[in-house]
């Protein structure tokens, strides 16, 4: 099985599990997976707990029976021993992430180009490529921020998911506002279809750089 | 960590080899395989980290094959480095056991 079908496994195997084991087990698999540890090990670890919890329940069991009263150190435990991701796996996950951002972008301009061509006023002839720098820098350390709130607000902190929310929300006011500034340099010429030209390339390679990604993490695995 | 607990963690890595060795195990059947044999104190899912932890260390390998009850699983078998492992178990726990035994006696004795 690989990394992908692993996961589909882990949503049909979890409808089996009762309310309450479901509340338990949902906390340590988004808390684990939250970790930037390999992909492959991490989903191969939750399948396993999963099976083990399934089976637990069948012979009457509750999740506190099987992993203890303190979850968040059980799961701390459980991470500390999964193997790191792969430089290069990390790399090509930027770059993945990159590029679905990219394609995501212009698939938003690809539809207001659509749409000029009955609104008139919508119609937007040059853009300018110095936001763009500003999203990639941005688009970091909204991730990096978000990641490591989601995962301190499982466990109780909720501070740092209302940061997270805070970051996340100037992140997007701060490319708005760079669109704005920067109307008038490194602006390049666009129409419908250099938009959607964009719009698939950037999507094709974004699926190209997660196959990549998947294979090098799948061969950390296995060595 | 105290070292109560490490040592309670080296034994159990101890046992965990013992019983895969006998014959390949999922998680499920080798916590069973513990309680039968009255570790009744250790928490079925804290077999997990370590299990994790003897793969780093290349004790021992896990393949999924279908199980006879339904889903593919993960089976434990030893690695070569598992079987010295294990064997190495054996000897400081004799070693351990004959030690413990012996001051025992001395006590018993004196009283």
């Amino acid at each position: 099985m690989n990394t992908t079908e692993m996961i589909k496994r882990n949503n049909e195997r979890r409808e089996l599990l009762n309310k309450e084991n479901l509340k338990v087990y949902e906390d340590a698999m988004i808390y684990i997976r939250l970790n930037a540890r390999s992909e492959y090990a991490t989903e191969s670890i939750l399948l396993e707990l999963l099976e083990h919890l399934i089976e637990a329940q069948q012979h009457g069991k509750s999740a506190q029976d099987v992993f203890g009263d303190d979850l968040h150190a059980y799961c701390d435990a459980l991470i500390a021993d999964i193997p790191r991701q792969s430089k290069q796996s990390w790399l090509l996950d930027i770059l993945r992430y990159t590029t679905l951002l990219f394609s995501t972008l212009f698939a938003v301009y690809t539809v207001v180009q659509l749409l000029s061509y009955f609104i008139p006023s919508l119609k937007t002839e040059s853009i300018s490529l110095l936001p763009f720098v500003v999203i990639i820098g941005l688009s970091g350390i909204t991730i990096l921020v978000v990641l490591y709130a989601l995962k301190a607000s499982i466990f109780g902190t909720k501070t740092w998911f209302i940061l997270g929310i805070g970051v996340y929300l100037i992140a997007i006011g701060g490319y708005v506002y760079s669109t704005i500034v920067f109307k008038g340099i490194w602006t390049v010429p666009i129409n419908f279809w250099s938009c959607l030209a964009v719009t698939i390339v950037m999507f094709l390679l974004h699926q190209w750089f997660k196959r990549l990604s998947n294979k090098a993490d799948l061969k950390l695995s296995r060595n | 960590m105290d070292s109560q607990s490490q040592m309670l963690k080296g034994l159990l890595e101890g046992c965990m080899l013992a019983i895969i060795s006998e014959k390949e195990v999922y998680g499920y059947e080798l916590s069973e395989k513990l309680h039968e044999a009255g570790l009744v104190m250790v928490k079925e899912g804290s077999i997990y980290p370590l299990l994790l932890r003897m793969q780093k260390n290349g004790l021992i390998e896990g393949t999924m094959k279908p199980s006879a009850s339904g889903p593919d699983r993960k089976y434990y078998h030893l690695t070569e480095q598992g079987e010295q492992a294990l064997q190495l178990f054996d000897e400081s726990w004799a070693q351990l056991s004959q030690a413990i035994t012996y001051l025992r006696r001395k006590r018993d004795e004196h009283n």
